[in-house]
């Protein structure tokens, strides 16, 4: 791909998942395995070793490579997932492990030397020495940057740091710096930093009352909406909360992030790899969302602006809202 | 945990959820829809019973893998209960074997329900509803433990299932028969659903061809019944085959 | 451990937003009265609230440490902009042992001493050694750590310390958009430092009224205080070695004097809880997150760990 003009790195929650991405053009997908030891472990997701291996497979033959997110927080004294789910995806074939956790780098860095270390979203690098950090001890090639960063931060940092860097281009929002968010085990006693699964579908509860949703996580009502109104999966940053007497979004509309109009600015920011998120979607979602930008960096590639597919995407987004997030200062 | 009543809110809901529509259905849809719809509202139990085993059955060969994934799920019994249908699917998995059987349209003891009509549990089935949109579905309802629902979207989303593939196969060699016995009863069913809602909306009775429908419903019912009887000989003879294979 | 040195009581970084000369008496005050071995200063939130403090940073220094009190000055939680790395690094210059809340901090120090902060996450034993070898003297675990978690990271952290908060509101996460802004709808940009309004915090509730959250600024504490005076002994049996107390806008010395007696058998637990509860007022209390359960569950002390001393203490930590 002489002609690349940003990398596309794709969701794969399932392994149809993975070959849709892959047909839908992405250039990398990344994928977990079936436990802990990733931040989407939610049930009936991810890989087991064998699935991996032929997934690889499938994505080579098809000149696409392959990301395993070993991206959560190994509880203490318990270790072992982690190390095995890196020896699993070094003895793969995997492109890249995206790796969160200090220890697990150093295991990594210590037992597989040349497989290549990505630095996850949950590892929270938003400045040039926490990224020196990373690759002075570890070798960490990529560093997929924090969803809380302006396009000039993104801008400064690259310059800066002079380290591959990727960059959340659609899905959803994290308004919190990522990796460090207690919010779903405050409300469930599950931790996403070590369980992988940020409001767990089983302490999801909906419950209908006077002609309006009430959702709640855990024992705690975290939203209130009305039939047809846009509303998020309840995890605590998408709720409305009542400060100053008046209930608001305090955190975060329910609005999904698209950069695809903007996506000149992050090349021009020197941006190496757009992620989608998702791997929790399906695997239609994927072809969807793949395909159109696929065809958007295309017609970058070629210098055309690609107006009619950024109409597409937006025309099918049916009263939902998109948003460019932090990388517009004003959403601070 | 987690108690549900009705859940929903239209397509325009959701935001992270509706960005983007999925694709449009494809055309395939209306085959296992027909076969869904024609088999559970014509077929007696029992041998709607036994296409559910033998899809299941058949799933080991199909779909090995989607198999093992859902007998790798939480022990569960999981209720599919389509509103436009008089009959539920019990779905038990976390075991060996996993089974699918057929409930009384009120039958209780699942550990997670989800009701919709056909139409949309085929969308869910086959991958077009995700897991993010489940819950924000105006016409999709879930009960009991949300997570075994979304543990099961998943692990049919897992694999390239389609679920007309699935069902014409359980009919074994009788396949196209099937398909085109299901045709036809669903051309009688959607007329005669198409007149329901006329009626109502009338409040007059149907005034001319009723007889033709029955006519074309009867007809269907002798195929109904001649392709159960040749479903039975064709189940005799394979476990014949394999008592003797054994 | 449990028997070895006297447990440290530490006063942590100041969250909130306090105008400059209320923080200076209150630094004063902790210096003049408190029952507390080390202080943290310095600013974790948001790099905007930090200059109005500085004309009296040195002057509380010198108090506190005339006093005998250890100094550790608390680092950004949250570093994005190249100002804010160069604060740390003058942070850095002045000696100070610093507590790095960011990885930066830890680049910054190349290996020199420092106390690594809750907002670092160290979960393991894999985490921590590393960190030991950077140079952590003392690692804060991260307040979602269950007593099984602690029992292993403080197991082995010698010749490390391990801190662990045993009092007020728990930090639950940071972010670059100022949620305190955002309620007077206003930017992070133009936020006219509204965060100052708000001593204690702003109270955010659910919508069916269940006060469960404070917003500070960038920052989102839990409402109700973590109080874990009933755990004390068994915190120490474990192996902790330093108890931290996080400043809320309450007498906080009297707090700190109620943790010292039941740490030095002057006072049982059971007491102490009573007694801490006319100094709190009617904030709810929480110790989910110690006990493996959602962070803001409060698990009523069995009598039988109410006693400091109690033998129980230990075991009900441990399950």
């Amino acid at each position: 791909m002489s002609a690349r003009y940003l990398e596309l790195v794709c969701p794969a929650g399932t392994p149809a998942a993975l070959r849709a991405a892959v047909d839908a053009g992405a250039d990398a997908v990344y994928c977990g395995f079936r436990d802990c030891t990733n931040a989407r472990n939610y049930p009936g997701l991810n890989f087991d070793p064998d699935e991996l291996r032929e997934g690889i497979a499938y994505a080579h033959g098809r000149g696409c490579r392959v990301l395993v997110a070993i991206n959560t927080f190994p509880r203490a004294g318990d270790a072992g997932p982690w190390h095995r789910a890196l020896d699993q995806a070094a003895a793969a074939g995997a492109d890249a492990v995206i790796l969160a956790d200090i220890g697990v780098l150093d295991y990594a860095t210590r037992h597989h030397p040349g497989l290549r270390r990505h630095l996850s979203v949950q590892a929270s690098a938003a400045n040039a020495p926490s990224i020196a950090f990373y690759r002075q001890h570890f070798d960490v090639r990529r560093v997929v940057l924090p969803r809380v960063l302006s396009v000039e931060d993104v801008a400064q940092l690259v310059a800066e740091s002079g380290i591959e860097t990727e960059v959340f281009a659609f899905g959803s929002v994290g308004p919190m710096s990522e990796g460090r968010c207690f919010l779903s085990s405050y409300l469930t006693g599950l931790s996403p930093t070590s369980e992988g699964a940020c409001a767990p579908a089983s302490h999801v509860a909906y419950l209908e009352r006077d002609g309006r949703v009430l959702s709640s996580l855990g024992e705690v009502t975290l939203n209130s909406f009305a039939r047809g109104e846009p509303a998020a999966y309840p995890t605590p940053c998408k709720g409305r909360y009542v400060t100053h007497g008046r209930a608001s979004y305090l955190f975060e509309e329910p609005v999904a992030l698209n950069a695809i109009g903007i996506l000149p600015e992050l090349k021009a920011a020197g941006v190496t790899a757009l992620k989608i998120e998702g791997r929790q979607r399906g695997r239609a979602y994927v072809t969807h969302i793949v395909g159109t930008f696929r065809r958007v960096l295309d017609a970058l590639a070629r210098g055309d602006f690609p107006a009619t597919a950024l109409d597409e995407l937006r025309g099918e987004a049916e009263g939902g809202r998109d948003t460019f997030g932090a990388y517009r200062k004003g959403w601070r | 945990m987690a108690i549900t009543t009705e859940v929903g809110s239209g397509a325009a809901a959701g935001t992270v959820q509706s960005l983007p529509a999925p694709p449009p259905p494809r055309l395939v849809h209306r085959t296992p829809l027909a076969l869904l719809r024609s088999a559970a509202t014509v077929l007696p139990t029992r041998l709607l019973e036994r296409l559910a085993a033998r899809m299941i059955g058949r799933l080991g060969r199909s779909h090995p893998r989607l198999l093992r994934n859902l007998e790798r799920m939480a022990p569960a019994v999981i209720h599919i209960a389509p509103h436009d249908l008089p009959y539920r699917f019990v779905l038990t998995v976390g075991r060996t074997p996993v089974t699918l059987g057929i409930a009384a349209r009120d039958a209780s003891g699942a550990d997670a329900s989800v009701v919709a009509s056909v139409a949309t549990l085929v969308d869910l089935l086959e991958g077009r509803i995700d897991g993010d949109t489940l819950f924000f579905r105006r016409d999709l309802t879930i009960s009991g433990d949300t997570s075994l629902i979304v543990g099961l979207r998943n692990v049919l989303d897992r694999d390239e299932l389609m679920l007309a593939d699935e069902i014409a196969r359980a009919f074994g060699p009788l396949a196209p028969p099937a398909r085109a016995l299901a045709r036809a009863l669903d051309h009688v069913l959607e007329r005669v659903g198409t007149r329901l809602a006329a009626m109502h909306r009338t409040l007059h009775p149907p005034s001319g061809s009723g007889a033709d429908l029955e006519a074309q419903l009867e007809r269907c019912r002798g195929e109904i019944e001649a392709l159960a009887a040749r479903l039975g000989r064709l189940e005799a003879r394979q476990k014949r085959r394999d008592e003797k294979a054994a | 451990m449990n028997g070895g040195a006297r447990a440290q009581l530490t006063l942590g970084p100041l969250l909130f937003h306090w105008p400059a000369e209320r923080r200076r008496d209150f630094y004063f005050r902790i210096a003049d009265e408190a029952a507390v071995d080390t202080v943290y200063l310095g600013e974790v939130v948001c790099s905007k609230r930090e200059p109005s403090f500085e004309p009296f940073f040195d002057a509380v220094v010198a108090r506190l440490r005339a006093a005998g009190k250890d100094i550790v000055v608390s680092t950004l939680a949250l570093v994005t902009s190249r100002r804010e790395v160069a604060r740390i690094r003058e942070l850095a210059a002045r000696g100070l042992l610093l507590e790095a809340n960011d990885v930066a901090t830890l680049q910054l120090l190349a290996g020199a001493p420092h106390v690594v902060g809750p907002h670092i996450n160290v979960f393991n034993e894999g985490t921590r050694d590393f960190l030991v070898g950077c140079g952590a003297r003392r690692i804060v675990v991260p307040v979602e750590m269950s007593a099984a978690s602690i029992r292993v990271i403080a197991a082995g952290a010698a010749p490390a310390g391990v801190e662990v908060q045993v009092f007020g509101r728990q930090a639950l996460s940071v972010a670059m958009r100022c949620y305190h802004a955002r309620s007077h709808n206003l930017t992070k940009d133009h936020c006219q430092l509204v965060c100052g309004l708000d001593p204690d915090g702003l109270a955010a509730s659910t919508i069916d009224g269940r006060p469960i959250l404070t917003i500070n600024g960038t920052q989102t504490l839990s409402r109700g205080y973590c109080v874990l005076l009933p755990e004390l002994a068994g915190l120490r049996e474990l192996g902790v070695t330093h108890l931290r107390l996080s400043p809320q806008a309450v007498d906080m010395v009297q707090v700190l004097r109620l943790y010292r007696d039941v740490l030095d058998d002057r006072r049982s637990a059971a007491e102490a809880l009573q007694a801490l509860r006319t100094v709190t007022g009617d904030i709810p209390y929480v110790n989910g997150f110690l006990h493996a359960r959602e962070g803001l569950a409060w698990s009523e002390p069995p009598a039988a760990r109410t006693t400091a001393q109690g033998a129980g203490v230990g075991a009900a930590l441990r399950r």
